[in-house]
């Protein structure tokens, strides 16, 4: 099942005035995972189309890093890694969107900040992908770092913390540019084309994967380069609305399992057979994270074996990883600090007990 | 009255020219305003009520203190907003560069619409139908496709900075902007010369492409209309009023001047006015284009973090507010015009 919506802020701000407390009858009744439940599929706020990240197929189904943990919220809700709903939104349009009930979680690189948690209401499950700023110049531009940038045109999308940082980046430097600002990237590459910006700012991670797939006509990928700067912090994850703490939770829990499974070495190929061989008094760790321990229930409301749902269909973070972001894709993104903490990097799963 | 006591439903017995309260129509009438006033009254409290009870449910605020915040993004076309204004400041500029195509785009539209409306009244067979093509061609057509149109044509056709045209000393024509020679404002008084200058053009007057392009696209769509009601209102304009001028001796030129579009603009201006609206509204299109107007201004804003329904009632505001400033204006030439009238 595929909808895909561009709705503007303004619909949604339409929806908070007309809808009739939509929330009363779900709130009272067990929340978000009643309704979906009985709903029978995850509703996914998606990019407009990021590859690596959250990009439609030609036969209509997603792939994607985003992509998966919708699927993988629906494996440990609904046992089913394809009962999900896509809804592409634009940055601008994103907060509105979930605020309103369009979507029951946005998993759309979208960075964690304290105004978002705060004003947009929105609550940040643990960090999927630690991202970072950077800027991308072509390659015969004469540019090697940002300091060469002053009276520039820059590209940008438009709502995004991007746009911020950008502004904060170039004023603690003194440098003066202009900010072109677009609504979606494919907008903002066939900017970048006609040669109307000098630079291209975005997450590291979205530079890399227009990088990777730049068309052979302008060039090919070396036509391009990054900059070695990182200007900003962009932890990002997926969030949901305040005020329902059981979605919350599970959503959260989701990434921690997916980082969990990692750290315990169970992928989606030996998950079945680490199942059937794993003795629950032996090894209480993974018997509990796969659900064989009697007794054992984290309070989720979810069924025991959601997390191995999770494994078995979606499979752990580094095949998530590998399989959409990794040295062997397109992005060619190495782990680096989104690796396990014992490899150095920044992923640490709370215990399952 | 009479009508009223002749019917059936009337009791018998009752007096002829007495009339239950109820049934007079005067309170009637004031019964009927009533209740229209507290049905409209009722939604627009039902939704206020609604739209605030949702946003306490979400935890987002509903105040309008927001805008004393800092913006943090920059205006394309306004230099001199820092990203530390306050996001009053920023939807400002939004509302002024909304006015100020609304402003230029209105003027254009008039002279060009006049100026086809004329022509397709030509016994030229060439002009006649040349301005035939136009105002079929831009009437029928969204404007939101003349916007995206105008847009891409425009980007794709100019050149590029590196390769850009230069006519004079007066003009830089690329894509990132057409600049040309204007007034230096700053004393003394003088002409300001684009020049370029590496990757950027300093001095001169900057037309970007996202706002020729609303502007074009705008205008040709608006003058299209104008031009209709211009035809229509000198076919309107009576025979008689065309043979007077020709039995004293006027020359063709001098008849539509002094004689008929006098008298047609006065049947145009109401059915004017109306396209003008329509044009000061139809500047929101700019957001498909990245032309910072109020509507723009106030998604980034709520893209970041501001809250996009107190956003949006201002946005609503202030096109309500250019609205009917055009229409007073408007109805007051109207006025005007209907005075001098016989």
């Amino acid at each position: 099942m595929n909808r895909v919506s561009r709705s503007a802020a303004v619909i949604a701000s339409i929806a908070l005035v007309l809808s009739a407390c939509g929330g009363d009858s779900s709130d009272s009744s067990g929340g978000l995972l009643e309704t979906i439940r009985s709903r029978g599929s995850v509703i996914c706020g998606v990019s407009l189309g990021l590859p690596g990240f959250s990009i439609q197929e030609a036969d209509g189904s997603y792939s994607g890093f985003d992509a998966d943990y919708c699927k993988a919220i629906a494996a440990a809700v609904l046992g089913n890694a394809n009962a999900v709903t896509y809804v592409e939104l634009s940055a601008a349009a994103r907060f509105t969107a979930l605020q309103a009930g369009e979507v029951d979680v946005l998993v759309r690189n979208t960075t964690w900040t304290a105004t978002r948690d705060g004003q947009e209401g929105a609550a940040f499950a643990m960090t999927t992908f630690y991202d970072g700023q950077g800027m991308m110049v072509d390659t015969n531009s004469g540019i090697d770092s940002i300091a060469d940038m002053n009276d520039t045109t820059i590209c940008v999308q438009a709502g995004t913390t991007t746009q911020l940082n950008l502004e904060s980046t170039f004023a603690a430097r003194g440098l003066r540019y202009t900010a072109l600002t677009f609504e979606g990237n494919d907008q903002l590459q066939a900017a970048y084309f006609e040669g109307r910006c000098d630079g291209w700012t975005s997450d590291l991670s979205q530079l890399a994967a227009f990088r990777g797939n730049w068309p052979a006509e302008q060039g090919g990928p070396t036509s391009v380069k990054i900059l070695p700067e990182v200007i900003s912090k962009e932890p990002l994850g997926p969030l949901v609305n305040d005020g329902d703490s059981q979605w919350f939770d599970i959503v959260n829990w989701v990434v921690i399992a997916t980082i969990q499974a990692e750290e315990f070495g169970i992928t989606s190929q030996n998950v079945d057979s680490i199942k059937a061989s794993t003795n629950p008094d032996e090894n209480p760790e993974v018997g509990r994270f796969l659900g064989l321990v009697d007794g054992f229930d984290p309070g989720l409301g979810l069924s025991p074996d959601w997390a191995y749902n999770i494994v078995r269909q979606v499979g752990n973070y580094e095949e998530i990883y590998l399989r959409n972001v990794g040295p062997n894709t397109p992005l060619g993104l190495p782990r680096g600090v989104n690796s396990l903490w014992t490899d150095g990097g920044l992923l640490y799963a709370p215990p399952f007990r | 009255m009479d009508q009223d006591s002749s019917s059936v439903s009337s009791p018998a017995g009752t007096p002829r020219n007495v009339v239950p309260w109820f049934r007079d129509l005067k309170n009637i009438r004031i019964g009927l305003q009533v209740a229209f006033l507290a049905l409209f009254g009722g939604i627009i409290l039902w939704m206020s009520l609604n739209l605030a009870t949702n946003l306490d449910r979400l935890g987002i605020r509903r105040d309008f203190s927001f805008l004393g915040q800092p913006a943090g993004f920059s205006i394309l076309g306004a230099p001199d907003f820092r990203a530390q204004d306050t996001i009053r400041q920023a939807l400002l500029i939004g509302f002024v560069n909304a006015l100020r195509v609304a402003l230029v785009g209105i003027l254009l539209a008039l002279v060009l619409g006049i100026l086809v409306g004329i022509a397709r009244l030509s016994s030229n067979w060439l002009v006649s139908r040349s301005a035939s093509a136009f105002v079929e061609g831009f009437r029928n057509i969204p404007p939101l496709v003349l916007v995206i149109f105008f847009y891409l044509s425009v980007v794709a056709s100019l050149p590029r900075l590196e390769d850009a045209t230069f006519l004079g000393q007066y003009a830089i024509v690329s894509n990132r902007g057409i600049w040309v020679a204007w007034i230096d404002r700053g004393p003394p008084l003088g002409i300001s010369l684009p020049v370029l200058d590496g990757r950027v053009v300093e001095g001169g007057l900057w037309l970007y492409p996202e706002y020729l392009s609303l502007l074009i696209s705008l205008v040709l769509y608006a003058a299209s209309f104008i031009a209709e009601i211009v035809r229509g209102s000198i076919l309107a304009v009576h025979r008689g009023q065309r043979e007077a001028a020709d039995s004293l001796g006027l020359r063709p030129g001098q008849r539509m001047r002094l004689v008929v579009l006098p008298q047609a603009l006065r049947i145009a201006t109401p059915a004017i006015g109306n396209e003008f609206l329509n044009l000061a509204k139809n500047v929101s299109l700019g957001i498909a284009v990245g032309f910072a107007e109020i509507l723009r201004v106030a998604n980034t804003a709520a893209g970041n973090g501001q809250p996009a329904p107190q956003l949006l009632i201002l946005v609503l505001l202030a096109y309500l507010a250019l609205s009917l400033v055009i229409s007073v204006v408007v109805n007051r030439f109207n006025r005007r015009l209907q005075l001098v009238e016989r």
